[in-house]
């Protein structure tokens, strides 16, 4: 149980410091991006005694459980159950936990009461374990670029756990410490499916299977191919409204000011005519959702201090949807509800009167931008 | 076609880990017994076994020195270690091949070193004895 609260632990620390690193894309919220996999293959242990059995002799089927989560295009965690059986060579040199008559150990293994011994005084073990663990992972290509449509995927990831080993056999029972590294490939099939190849390899303590050599760790490798299923398409949606609109109303927004301090009430109602329906600002939101995304209140800020300091000026709220999602009537009715959020901010927190804002709620028409994440935007215009 | 070829490494992988491990060949007690004969030399031999062997060692096993497939004497066990006394004709010189039984795992083992017979030769004694090195017969 430490162990796993411990694991817990070290996933969220993890994610949450990744999670930090790239101000660009919003982490997924909590109900977005989560995948289940599956797979199984053979297992490979390498111990103290393991050049005494035939590579085949040594392979062992394994299947794997995982259910994950992708928190930015590159970082995301999972938890794996995996479970199986080892085929692993002993031999009667060391000393063995299910053997007490030493104090804790002893030097009797009483495997061999169950096995066929070799005639060179090896046996084969029949190791049961469960392995569940947690481990964070990282997507190399999309963390040299980020790109939604793209197929392949190659994942390295590292993580921390608790074996149990069953008693079987004259295996003594444990729960030991586990770590592991592991690489997936990966190829979407379908939107929402994916299968992939992967190799991992788990280290444990020497004495996982109640036996204590000369070793510190021994390593279980696995090789699995198996499919993923998304419970929706991994995607993330940006917080930058596209750079070039920031840059030429940032632009005209500063000509605005100057001539206001400049020569006041006249030429301020003149700029105002010079710059007719600019777009002041924009609002982004996330698939399905009415609310805006988070760190954005600076805009309704924005907009209350021109509006004010501006009073014959209106605006004009333009709300879009995206294409790809939802029927038409479906993404006017959410565009209507994005605009209507907005005003009512506005009007409620910052007073602006509700005559000085003009709604216009388009749906997926005459949409503004090229990407879909996008145009689940409010487009604040000043006319 | 990719999908073939997924199914077929999915068995191929299956397949490969679920291999019968190898069997060997055992035996039943052999119960060795000299040859009724008249040999009035000897040689004595004292010996223990290899430690991965020497776990399974139990006292219903038997070690044995033959000459040319004759059985020239077998084995007490004192103290685990074996003292064996082969029986011979003075200039003999003949191989000798010691032969293990391991009553528990019910192999059959054979010497992997070369012995000679000598007349009064002494091979190891109880404080130093021999390890034997053995191969198992199949």
């Amino acid at each position: 149980m430490k162990n796993f609260i411990l694991c817990l632990q070290f996933l969220c620390v993890t994610t949450f410091v990744f999670s930090q690193q790239n101000p660009e894309i919003i982490p997924a919220k909590s109900s977005e991006n989560w995948y289940f996999s599956a797979s199984a293959g053979p297992s490979f242990i390498f111990s103290s005694d393991t050049h005494a059995i035939a590579f085949s002799n040594r392979l062992s089927p394994h299947v794997s459980l995982s259910a994950g989560k992708w928190i930015l295009p590159q970082w995301g965690g999972f938890f794996t159950l995996q479970g199986g059986t080892l085929n692993n060579i002993s031999t009667t040199s060391g000393y063995f936990y299910a053997d007490t008559t030493l104090a804790t150990v002893g030097v009797y293994d009483p495997v061999i009461d169950y096995v066929s011994i070799n005639p060179d005084g090896t046996y084969l073990q029949k190791i049961r374990y469960m392995n569940l663990q947690c481990n964070i992972s990282y997507s190399i290509l999309d963390a040299l670029q980020y790109k939604p449509e793209r197929k392949f995927s190659l994942v390295p990831s590292v993580g921390i756990g608790s074996m149990f080993v069953f008693a079987y056999k004259g295996i003594p029972k444990q729960t030991v410490f586990s770590t592991q590294i592991g690489l997936r490939a990966g190829y979407q099939i379908l939107p929402r499916l994916n299968v992939h190849a992967q190799l991992q390899n788990v280290f444990v303590p020497d004495n996982f299977e109640g036996r204590v050599t000369k070793k510190q760790t021994e390593s279980i490798l696995s090789a699995s191919i198996g499919i993923s299923y998304s419970f929706s398409p991994k995607k993330f949606s940006t917080c930058a409204v596209p750079t070039e609109n920031i840059e030429l109303f940032a632009q005209e927004y500063r000509d605005t000011v100057v001539q206001e301090i400049v020569v006041r009430d006249t030429m301020r109602i003149q700029s105002v005519v010079q710059y007719d329906n600019f777009i002041f600002t924009a609002f982004l939101f996330s698939k399905n959702n009415i609310k805006p995304n988070d760190n954005q209140e600076v805009h309704y800020e924005n907009i209350a201090r021109f509006m004010k300091s501006n009073p014959s000026v209106t605006i004009r709220l333009d709300g879009y949807a995206d294409e790809s999602t939802g029927t038409e009537e479906f993404n006017l009715s959410i565009s209507k509800a994005r605009v209507s959020y907005i005003k009512s901010i506005l009007v409620k927190k910052y007073e602006i009167e509700e005559s000085r804002i003009i709604e216009n709620a388009l749906g997926t028409k005459n949409l503004p931008y090229s990407l879909d994440e996008h145009n689940r935007i409010v487009l604040v215009t000043i006319l | 076609m990719k999908k073939y070829i997924l199914y077929a490494s999915l068995i191929t992988f299956l397949f490969a880990a679920c291999k019968k491990e190898k069997e060997y060949k055992k035996f039943e007690s052999p119960l060795w017994q000299e040859a009724a004969n008249s040999y009035y030399t000897n040689m004595t031999a004292v010996f223990v076994l290899p430690t991965n062997i020497k776990t399974f060692q139990t006292d219903a096993d038997e070690i044995a020195a033959f000459i040319r497939d004759t059985c020239r004497g077998t084995a007490q066990i004192i103290d685990g270690k074996f003292f064996i006394t082969v029986k011979g004709i003075a200039h003999e010189e003949s191989e000798v091949v010691f032969k293990y039984y391991n009553a528990k795992n019910k192999y059959i083992y054979e010497s992997k070193e070369q012995w000679f017979f000598e007349s009064d030769a002494v091979i190891g004694t109880f404080d130093n004895p021999i390890t034997l090195e053995l191969n198992v017969i199949q």
